[in-house]
């Protein structure tokens, strides 16, 4: 019925058939990979020139998050929190108080964390912590602190408990961001609200936030947004 | 014929070891880790107070590196990833056993302390080497991680990496604007 050169072209195209179907699996399965493209829904306020900021403080409730971490894409993450920048303006350096679902260190976790990063002569240096102690529980009320203590030392705080401290940055950043990231474009935030946007002066005088603008950026198609409901005190961050 | 025949076994060959690789990237991972799927913290536990007084160790000598007990289970170290698991090009430098209080002072420049865990608690202290290692903000080559879990509970407490970053990596959302 088939001659033998018929049947040799014949798997010999099979083959190929299958090892560009191996070919674009196994891409597929590398792209899952860790991957640095991250979306965020930020809001953010900076110091003016002849000012600096020694700290921040928001309140928020505790909503549901979803990173769909799973033990094959362990480096999923989804959380909200502050960024702070600290060690004097554009310095790159930067401490984290927030809640985090999802990789800490690519293992599952759902919590408070705190986090830390500096470039020292083009050398990186990053940290994360878990914050064990609060309720994780939702609809759960809680404040965040970042604050300069002197002698070079930074707090992190939750709900007036200092669990963390950082020792080695000067005082002083150029701003403080507030907000949801993940790095999924899966993942989900319940409807969540921060307030009481505050920052520290070098003074150490505690303060509502003069300014505020929004800063989203999108790039995995989260569809997530964010809006001040009270501007800048207060904002919202959802889905459409 | 013989020619069809061989034609046919190296099909089947190839298709074997696709259907193999396929399963192994897809299941493979849950399947021979079941530890990491199911870790989750629930409350939050107990304070992490000392409790060096439980085990029989010299923790005095904090420029020595202290002997794992023979005992110890490091699959209860949630996210511990033993040293043949490692990835390719990843060298496992030290393990060891020490006080969050030795811990806090091994770091150099910037340091962080923790007032929820106390100096004296045992803590399971962990170092690589990794080509390159995936943070949250990109990559970083030629990086040293440290991680520490508590020693009791297996609880995870935190890691640290140093390294170069690569051009992938940004910092804080605002240093990704600028």
């Amino acid at each position: 019925m088939f001659s033998k050169s018929s049947v040799q072209k014949k798997s010999v195209l099979i083959l190929l058939c299958l090892v560009m179907l191996f070919a674009v699996f196994m891409n597929n399965q590398s792209s899952q990979a860790a991957s640095t493209d991250r979306s965020h829904i930020i809001i953010k306020t900076t110091s003016g020139s002849n000012a600096q900021f020694n700290g921040g403080n928001y309140r928020a409730v505790t909503k549901a998050m979803d990173s769909k971490w799973n033990s094959s894409n362990s480096h999923r993450f989804a959380l909200r929190t502050m960024w702070l920048e600290v060690n004097g303006k554009n310095s790159q350096s930067w401490i984290e108080n927030g809640f985090v679902d999802g990789s800490l260190n690519n293992a599952y976790y759902n919590g408070f964390y705190c986090a830390y990063g500096y470039l020292n002569n083009g050398t990186l240096t990053y940290g994360e912590y878990p914050i064990i102690g609060p309720s994780t529980n939702n609809d759960t009320t809680h404040d965040y602190h970042i604050t300069y203590l002197g002698s070079q030392k930074y707090a992190v705080v939750v709900d007036g408990t200092t669990y963390k401290n950082f020792t080695g940055f000067n005082p002083g950043g150029s701003y403080m961001q507030l907000g949801l990231e993940t790095n999924y474009s899966g993942s989900t935030f319940a409807t969540t609200y921060t307030s009481i946007h505050k920052t520290k002066n070098g003074s150490g005088v505690w303060a509502n936030w003069a300014n505020g603008v929004t800063d989203i950026n999108d790039q995995l198609g989260t569809g997530y947004t964010c809006e001040f409901t009270n501007h800048p005190v207060t904002a919202k961050y959802y889905h459409p | 014929m013989m020619r069809k025949t061989i034609f046919s076994l190296i099909l089947v060959l190839v298709l074997m070891m696709v259907v193999g690789v396929a399963f192994a990237q897809n299941f493979g991972s849950d399947l021979s880790d079941p530890s990491n799927d199911e870790f989750l913290l629930k409350d939050a536990p107990v304070r992490l107070t000392a409790n060096e007084h439980k085990f029989d160790f010299d923790m005095n000598d904090i420029t020595k590196d202290h002997l794992l007990p023979d005992t110890m289970d490091k699959a209860s170290f949630i996210g511990y990833t033993e040293q043949a698991k490692l990835p390719a090009g990843a060298i496992r430098t030290k393990e060891t056993i020490l006080t969050w209080g030795q811990y806090e002072s091994l770091q150099s420049h910037v340091t962080m302390s923790s007032t929820e865990i106390a100096p004296k608690r045992i803590i399971f202290y962990v170092e690589t080497e990794y080509p390159i290692y995936e943070i949250k903000y990109g990559s970083v080559e030629d990086a040293t991680v440290s991680e520490v879990w508590d020693y009791e509970t297996g609880e995870f407490l935190g890691f640290k990496v140093t390294g170069k970053p690569t051009k992938n990596w940004s910092g804080s959302p605002d240093t990704t604007q600028n």
